[in-house]
């Protein structure tokens, strides 16, 4: 038996592995983001990078801090995943707990930084022309510290239709900003909320009427751009504005905003228009003290939905969220499970396959909330009852994807904007129902 | 096994408070080439130390609160340092450090840990607020986080709602008794040399 442990132990530790050993391992999981012009905040690339840091980064790593991945459980198979292989951890902090040692007689090589892709030909930037400046701490907003954002509208001066399969977007802050979500406006909705406000942008989430924050997907921590996949592209009627929301995290420091958004023109003419299908809940009302509210959503699919992206959205009193799809046949799938939410880490997660969803489908969308003292991430000190509701969710989650044909694209919008409305209690301007293809 | 342990820590925090701590007087220079002996002083100074780090992103998230906890500890009277305890950092990187982050107070490099070993600093940030008894005693009034910025490593609110060093220097300069005297530092390690 205790050979059997040993063999075990010896299959996944390796008390004399050397730098040279853990750097492939460092470099594919944490030199991605921790170089010079990354997300990290501060470099993974030489040796003495991590040996100066060792007992912060074993800590990390021991508490699955890093490198930051929401999905877990039963999750589908998703792009870019970054969940640590077991065996890469326990060398890694093993390492790191026997002093970082490099091999003797030898020079430790440094890691060499990443080389971010450039954008497929075609893609054109839009530079974000405001003078924002990314304030050092949190300023009570109207959400009262929900979380920090801002929002921007950026003109594209577009005076045909574009069809596009991928957006990206370039932060001169990458510590700062984590999640920027983007709407296509051509009502000009973004510009007068920002003519009201006589600050630089404006306050408020990105939710444009019916159209959510992120109907256009977005970026996230590590991620400047989403690429949809064969077949599939976003529409942007003519004359209209990005409107960005900003999600950042104050560094102690101001630091100015000097982004740009790219782009990514579609080329394929038989690709199907991506809509946003919004599940999730509208109100909540949680005492003070609750430690596990659980709040839920159904909504049952008027048509098949082939779903490529799911993007969710919660405040920080909430601590697990889950997605699944209980299918006609009686079967359940889980699209989306995440454990531990964590706002700052959100990001809008691609399938890896499309997921099929037939007529009849019921989505369930449901959100542990932890409105107690033990919450770290609980905004209100002490916690103060939460009583919110709004129109396009307070927790929800965001699907793109798009229905067989353009008609069954428009009905799943349209029952989706009425769920949307009668919870509201209110109607809005529909936007521009999809065309059919014209007949030959 | 714990209470034995925790009744050892008692009566060496007693004996501490009875006959307070002794330093050697650690001179260190600022970036400015200025020389400090944060440890000495005359007797019912109030000093404050804060231990920091350049990169490391919990300290720099609580600089502001940091350099209001400086202001206000200077206006009482007292004196606030910052000390850096990586020794490859130059000067030229603290000024730069102390610029971007709009730091006023006196930023020291503690290359060879000697205030790291003397306060048995471990984190950073990490925070000191010391009463003087002159010829090098000083009495621990406060000791640990500056904030509740995070309730531990990965767990960051959204805001500060306890200001545990700012706190703690008012009630001491006003003669008060501070409430709570230890709170648990969060933030990175300080690899001793």
């Amino acid at each position: 038996m205790h050979a059997i442990l040993f063999c075990l132990l010896a299959s996944t530790t390796n008390a004399a592995d050397t730098w040279s050993d853990v750097s492939p391992i460092v470099s594919r999981h944490c030199s991605t983001c921790h170089h010079d012009a990354g997300s990290g905040p501060f470099p993974l690339l030489s040796h003495s990078d991590l040996a100066g840091r060792r007992r912060f980064i074993a800590e990390i790593l021991r508490r699955k801090l890093m490198p930051p991945w929401l999905p877990g459980g039963d999750s589908p198979p998703l792009h870019d995943d970054r969940t640590m292989p077991k065996t890469d951890r326990t060398r890694l902090i093993a390492w790191l707990d026997a002093g970082a040692p490099t091999a003797e007689g030898t020079e430790p090589v440094a890691i060499t930084p990443p080389i971010t892709p450039s954008f497929p030909a075609g893609t054109f930037t839009v530079p974000l022309d405001e003078p924002f400046v990314i304030p050092p701490e949190t300023i009570e907003n109207e959400h009262r510290f929900h979380q920090d954002t801002w929002c921007f509208v950026i003109p594209l001066d577009n005076e045909d239709p574009l069809r596009v399969r991928g957006i990206g977007w370039k932060t001169a802050a990458p510590q700062s900003v984590h999640t920027v979500t983007l709407v296509a406006d051509d009502r000009g909705r973004g510009r007068k909320r920002d003519e009201v406000d006589p600050r630089v942008g404006f306050e408020r989430d990105g939710d444009l009427d019916r159209d959510i924050s992120g109907s256009l997907g977005g970026v996230g921590i590590g991620l400047d751009r989403m690429l949809l996949p064969p077949g599939f592209h976003w529409s942007i009627p003519a004359h209209s504005d990005l409107v960005a929301e900003v999600k950042y995290r104050p560094l102690g420091r101001a630091l100015p905003l000097g982004d740009q958004a790219y782009l990514v023109p579609a080329d394929d003419v038989a690709s199907r228009e991506v809509i946003a299908v919004v599940t999730g809940v509208n109100r909540l009302k949680v005492p003070a003290g609750e430690k596990e509210h659980e709040a839920e959503d159904r909504f049952t699919l008027p048509a098949a939905f082939d779903v490529i992206a799911v993007i969710p959205r919660a405040r920080n009193e909430c601590r697990s969220m889950r997605l699944s799809a209980n299918l006609p046949d009686g079967t359940q799938r889980t699209l989306l499970d995440i454990p531990d939410w964590d706002a700052h880490f959100r990001r809008p997660y691609l399938f890896k396959s499309i997921q099929s969803l037939p007529a009849g489908t019921i989505l369930v969308s449901r959100f542990i909330i932890d409105n107690t003292d033990g919450n770290p991430r609980n905004p209100y000190d002490p916690p103060e009852d939460l009583r919110i509701g709004r129109r396009t969710g307070v927790a929800g989650f965001t699907l793109l994807g798009a229905g067989s044909d353009a008609a069954a694209s428009n009905l799943l919008l349209k029952t989706s904007q009425r769920v949307m409305d009668r919870r509201g209690s209110q109607t809005r301007p529909s936007r521009t129902p999809i065309p059919s293809p014209k007949a030959p | 096994m714990r209470t034995p342990v925790i009744t050892l820590m008692c009566v060496w925090l007693a004996a501490l408070a009875l006959a307070g701590c002794t330093a050697p007087p650690a001179s260190l220079s600022d970036h400015d080439g200025l020389v400090h002996t944060p440890l000495d002083g005359d007797e019912g100074d109030l000093v404050v130390v804060v231990f920091s780090s350049t990169d490391c992103p919990i300290a720099n998230a609580m600089a502001p609160d940091i350099e209001r906890a400086s202001r206000e500890t200077t206006e009482a009277g007292g004196r606030f340092y910052l000390v850096h305890a990586r020794p490859e950092l130059t000067a030229e990187r603290t000024r730069t450090h102390a610029r971007e982050y709009e730091l006023t107070m006196p930023v020291i490099v503690d290359r060879n840990h000697d205030l790291v070993r003397t306060l048995d600093a471990t984190i950073t940030p990490e925070a000191y607020l010391l009463r003087m008894r002159g010829n090098g005693r000083y009495d621990i009034l406060y000791h640990g986080s500056v904030n509740n910025l995070y309730g531990s490593v990965g767990n960051r609110r959204q805001n500060i709602s306890e200001h545990y060093l700012r706190d703690a220097v008012r009630s001491a300069a006003a003669g008060k008794e501070i409430e709570v005297s230890q709170r648990t530092p969060f933030g990175c390690y300080i690899e001793r040399n």
